[in-house]
């Protein structure tokens, strides 16, 4: 069956890439793309395995909506890595605060993204 | 640091970043040439893409690229032809990001901590391009090549 992966990133290449990442790296997914945190909420919902999120976003960032997706009982399960060119160690950190499970700096390739996934799926 | 020593860390740390990019996301080796400076805003090829910076410096960066090289870019980048205009935009926007956010990650090791904004991207050569002051200021522009071929500009404008 196939794997459930909410996308969010306002780059429609940067979605692309991260669906042709993750299938490159052999991943079974059904991709489910938003362009922020708040188009994100609408999409969201208890069967989705996996959140791959952006930080720097316009109208909601990645930050506060990984905020939301934790705070609420029907989403909290859902591991959420953060996939941001932020990369200093206080970053990681501050997203770690805010629920976030995971962090991949940007640039990254397929076999560095499907080593951080590995933790989350099976 | 001083201000001589921080630009140029500044400088290398783009350059570095921009070759980085290119290397593992895009798969095409890129070579910078000697910086220059410049007087005027008018963006210099076809796309320009610009992320504002704020904190121990202010100012802004842009990389400004024609629609061809740019399509060639995102195309290797996803592995599949891309003609769509509004996606090698999107694209253009995207390399941005990742160069300067790379930058950022560098630079903050050396103490120089700022925040970037999500890149805005214009169309259209010589257009004005609002980096941080429109005064009549210089800005450094990096030229990228592969192998022979002119590939884009990087530019840099910083508030003194």
């Amino acid at each position: 069956m196939s794997l459930k992966v909410l996308i969010v990133d306002d780059s429609m290449v940067m979605r692309k890439i991260v669906v042709k990442s993750l299938r490159a790296a052999g991943f079974d997914i059904e991709a489910i793309e938003a362009a922020d945190g708040k188009e994100a909420l609408k999409k969201v919902n208890a069967k989705v395995q996996l959140i791959i999120t952006d930080w720097n976003m316009p109208q909601m960032d990645g930050l506060s909506f990984a905020k939301k997706i934790k705070e609420d009982k029907n989403t909290k399960h859902i591991p959420i890595i953060m996939l941001t060119t932020e990369g200093s160690m206080a970053k990681f950190e501050e997203a770690l605060d805010c629920g976030v499970d995971d962090y991949v700096t940007k640039p990254f390739t397929p076999e560095k993204l499907k080593k951080k996934l590995d933790k989350f799926i099976n | 640091m001083t201000d001589e020593k921080l630009y140029q860390n500044i400088i290398e740390s783009i350059i570095s970043a921009a070759e980085n990019v290119f290397q593992t996301m895009i798969f095409m080796d890129i070579k910078s040439q000697a910086p220059f400076e410049r007087k005027g805003m008018g963006s210099l090829s076809d796309i320009t893409a610009i992320i504002s910076l704020t904190g121990d410096i202010i100012g802004s960066i842009a990389v400004s690229i024609n629609t061809d090289s740019a399509g060639e870019a995102i195309s290797n980048m996803l592995g599949d032809e891309i003609t769509d205009v509004q996606e090698i935009i999107d694209g253009v926007g995207e390399i941005t990001n990742l160069v300067v956010g790379m930058a950022k990650t560098v630079l903050s090791e050396l103490s120089c901590q700022f925040e970037i904004s999500v890149p805005i991207v214009v169309t259209g050569k010589g257009v004005n391009i609002q980096h941080y002051s429109t005064q009549n200021k210089s800005l450094t522009t990096i030229p990228f090549y592969m192998e022979d071929k002119s590939f884009f500009q990087l530019e840099l404008y910083l508030k003194e």
